[in-house]
């Protein structure tokens, strides 16, 4: 399987080009990110970089508002947008004869968005309905809000990425600005190509349009404030509608760059992924206390977690779920993990890596992510290097000092309608 | 470089002196199309299944389908409901050499991935291998299709399971709605059928999952795709070697014919009190995926509710914050189909958002579409069709596609060439013969007491309670 290497390039304006030459099909797909995300938002201002992505839909000098996804999608295209804690990104997919269209129109938009008040409340109401639809009107939706504060011990992850109700009617066109002016900046972004391109050309047109664009002050830096207060690690809430009852779990784990994160993700596989998994086969199939399971390893730049989450029937069978899953974490930090199934893992893993190689977009995404995240666009070729380099007694050690007991968060949402 | 409308889009941030003009107009090229659909290359094997091998080696890597018709739409004729889906849900528990754990250990230490469903009109077992591990894989999947085990202690497990998740179906915004609206539109015909209950699949024997496998997933009538890594001379030896000995006929998949829609606006409304937002569904019967008819419609579907280029997503959510988002869907299966919308919105904005939804179904059955809306979306289509070609599963896809509702060969190879040919005329002349604005079905879900008003005088409305389930008719027990 051929490697594809990153060309990289950085504009005097601090724009990062990233560009990776795949010409087996006659695409393009281009993500643009943006160093920003929730956790850049203060009290009682949440949501912004969410509100801000559906903003860079409302025109720019040359763009008419809301003509971002007509003008893509006349040329075969497909346009999107979506936003973490981490950063904001704004990507599409055209025939790669065509990927010009989406460089210039993702110039135009760093350089001259146009906000007025009618567009501004136009977005303001959309991004309410988003998340009525999305949290206040569906099962566990405000569950998952609450478990995600319990888990975390900074303000910048504990909030949700949609924002609070109050404080999207409390945003006001001038906080919108200033965010903008804070972040929106070429120094604060990163631009990643993939497909039927040539870097030479691609890197030249990004001069051409991104070049003249004034860097800006730099971001305001982004520093973790993590309480101290005593907290409570466990939460019980009713779940009116709902006829299952959900049991979420965390345990806090190493982030992006840690040297720890490939053991988290040795874990992660032995654990949880595929139908041999030791908890879906102890949780679902042998003591069949929950009926579904998910989870695993997120991995960010801080406040990464290692969680499991489980659909019940009957209300007490979370503790069981919870008791369960703490003795698979333990099994698997101290008692021998066989040849055979390091193996399984091995393969499994490798197995994952190839089937990801699909698409040009998935590139653009994933290149762009880890030059933004991790300052390497290739990470992933050194992937599967860093996890055959891996031991079982150090992934031991690791996994078994982060996933302990005394680490545990857990919610327990319990269905009102459920079978008692 | 925040500007605001008022300062006419002036680059307040730019550097003075910049050597290249920022172009004022989108550098769109002319199209081309420099991507066709891949050769497929196809053989009967000697226990008459017909393998399909698209050979595409970019990773080494293989996508398998086996596709035999006849799914969900037989059970309500054939066999007890829900034993098909429990069936499918259960065979990858074991077979007569392996039991589920050493099933699941001998796939995942390959890293290979096995699926089984029952969709509306097929059963489908899908296979993902690394090339290097395909012939071992493949013997596993062999067994899942020839002798799987169905323990008892499995298969009470697994329907234990799939009746929790169909109890929990009443506790989402939009409950049963789905299967309201398929009963509105199908009535008695077996696509109009509800989903099994969860009593009805608790009730089901590993005696009736065995003979349903044992009736249905026969190789002689079915479709093998093959897709990726693997040339077609050797896939051809392969499958017969591994599945060769494999034997028997499907049966008849035939369902009835489907009704005639009557004139009649048919609404229900589902009450949920204190719900945030409500949910309305719109629904009118389409064509079966083979009808000549076919990709006029699904172009006129692109113009009414196509994503965020569509009608609806301009209209309810960009000219006036309607909803976050609404689309529209061409469901086309092998013997029927139907176009359905769908949207949610706060109590307060659903007598607009009905009206803006109704009034743009209206216009697309009544009024030819715009010269510039037709450009668009065939532009849309041919320029996205080499993404086809960007996953293995993709490609897969689009040949049993071709095979399931016997399109012509070169359906795909032609594809772009078709599309072309449409006309303004074409799609009115489609829209006429085919969508009836009357003919409408409605599903809303909320609070009933704020919507009825609104509702009254669009059609026959029924009331239920929101977590109402619609009956399943005597003769489809």
């Amino acid at each position: 399987m051929a490697s594809i290497k990153a060309i990289q390039h950085r504009l005097e304006n601090g724009l990062r080009v990233v560009v990776s030459q795949d010409h087996h099909l006659p695409l393009a797909g281009v993500a643009l990110y943006y160093d920003v995300g929730a956790r850049d938002e203060e009290k009682g201002k949440t949501g912004f970089a969410h509100l801000f992505e559906h903003l860079m839909f409302e025109g720019s000098a040359h763009v008419e508002k809301g003509s971002h996804f007509s003008l893509i999608s006349g040329l075969g295209g497909q346009i999107n947008a979506n936003t973490t804690h981490e950063r904001t990104a704004y990507f599409a997919s055209v025939p790669s004869h065509q990927v010009d269209v989406v460089l210039w129109m993702e110039a135009d938009r760093m350089r001259s968005l146009i906000v007025d008040e009618q567009s501004f409340e136009h977005q303001r109401q959309t991004v309410l309905e988003e998340r009525k639809q999305r949290v206040d009107n569906v099962p566990f939706g405000s569950a998952n809000e609450r478990f995600s504060a319990l888990c975390q011990r900074s303000f910048a992850y504990a909030h949700p990425v949609i924002g609070y109700e109050q404080d999207i009617v409390d945003a006001s066109l001038e906080d919108v600005r200033d965010f903008h002016e804070r972040f929106y900046r070429p120094s604060n972004a990163v631009l990643a190509v993939a497909g039927d391109v040539e870097a030479e050309a691609v890197i030249k047109r990004v001069e051409d349009w991104f070049g003249d664009i004034a860097p800006g002050a730099d971001r305001p830096s982004f520093c973790l404030e993590e309480s101290e207060e005593d907290r409570k690690s466990k939460l019980i809430l009713a779940e009116e509608r709902a006829q299952l009852s959900k049991v979420m779990i965390r345990h806090p784990a190493p982030s992006y760059g840690d040297s720890d994160f490939f053991a988290f993700e040795m874990a992660e596989t032995i654990l949880l992924r595929g139908p041999s998994s030791r908890a879906w086969r102890r949780l679902v199939i042998e003591e069949r206390a929950a009926v579904q399971i998910s989870g695993g390893y997120t991995a960010r730049r801080a406040a990464s977690g290692f969680a499991l989450s489980g659909m019940v029937e009957q209300p007490h069978q979370m503790d069981r779920v919870v008791a369960l899953w703490q003795e698979e974490l333990d099994r698997f930090a101290h008692q021998p993990i066989s040849k055979s199934e390091w193996d399984k893992a091995l393969n499994q893993l490798h197995a994952s890596h190839v089937y990801a190689q699909e698409g040009v977009l998935s590139r653009a995404l994933s290149t762009g992510r880890y030059a933004l995240m991790l300052n390497n666009p290739d990470w992933l070729e050194s992937y599967m290097t860093s996890i055959e380099a891996l031991n079982v007694k150090s992934v031991q050690e690791v996994v078994g000092a982060c996933l302990s007991a005394q680490n545990r968060m857990e919610l327990h949402a319990v269905a009102k309608g459920g079978r008692k | 470089m925040f500007v605001s409308a008022k300062s006419n889009g002036i680059a307040r941030g730019c550097k003075r002196g910049a050597k290249v003009t920022f172009p004022q107009h989108a550098p769109i090229r002319s199209p081309e199309m420099n991507w066709v659909f891949p050769n497929v290359q196809s053989a009967r094997l000697s226990n008459g299944l017909l393998l399909n091998v698209l050979t595409t080696s970019r990773l080494p890597f293989v996508q398998m389908r086996l596709m035999i018709p006849g799914g969900r739409h037989l059970e309500p004729i054939s066999v007890a409901p829900g034993v098909g889906a429990l069936a499918m849900r259960t065979a990858r528990y074991g077979t007569s050499s392996y039991d589920a754990r050493q099933l699941a250990l001998g796939l995942d230490e390959l890293g290979s991935q096995l699926g089984c469903r029952s969709s509306l009109d097929a059963l489908s077992f899908g296979l993902q291998s690394l090339t290097k591990n395909l012939r071992t894989s493949l013997k596993i999947f062999s067994e899942v299709l020839q002798v799987p085990r169905f323990d008892a202690l499995d298969v009470t497990r697994e329907a234990e399971k799939l009746a929790a998740t169909k109890r929990n179906q009443a506790s989402r915004p939009s409950g049963y709605a789905g299967q309201w609206l398929n009963g509105l539109l199908y009535g008695e015909h077996p696509y109009g059928s509800p989903a099994s209950t969860a009593e009805e699949i608790l009730s089901c024997k590993p005696e009736s999952l065995k003979r349903y496998f044992e009736q249905r997933v026969r190789p002689d009538g079915a479709y093998l795709v093959v897709v990726g890594d693997i040339d077609f001379e050797e896939a051809r030896g392969l499958f017969e070697d591994v599945l060769g000995s494999w034997t028997g006929t499907v049966g008849p998949s035939e369902p009835p014919e489907l009704p005639v829609s009557d004139s009649t606006t048919r609404i229900v409304l589902l009450d949920r009190p204190g719900a945030q937002q409500s949910m309305l569904f719109m629904g009118a019967l389409g064509l079966q995926r083979s009808h000549p008819d076919y990709l006029a419609l699904s172009v006129l579907n692109h113009i009414f509710g196509g994503g965020a280029s569509g009608r609806l997503f301009k209209d309810l959510r960009e000219a006036r914050s309607l909803t976050y988002g609404c689309s529209s869907v061409l469901d086309s299966g092998m013997w029927g189909g139907d176009l359905t919308a769908s949207l949610s919105c706060s109590p307060g904005k659903t007598q607009e958002a009905l009206e803006a939804l109704l009034g743009q179904y209206e216009r697309l059955c009544t009024q030819p579409v715009l010269e510039e809306e037709l450009a668009s979306a065939i532009q849309y289509r041919i320029g996205a069709w080499p993404k086809a070609g960007a996953s293995l599963r993709g490609l897969a896809g689009l040949v049993l596609v071709q095979l399931l509702n016997r399109l012509d060969k070169d359906c795909w190879t032609e594809h772009p060439h078709r599309l072309r040919t449409l006309t303004v005329e074409a799609l009115e002349r489609v829209a006429k013969r085919h969508l009836n604005y009357s003919a409408k079905r409605l599903v809303v879900v909320g609070e009933a007491s704020k919507l009825q008003g609104c509702l009254e005088g669009l059609g026959e409305l029924c009331v239920y309670s929101g977590d109402a389930r619609p009956l399943r008719k005597a003769h489809q027990v």
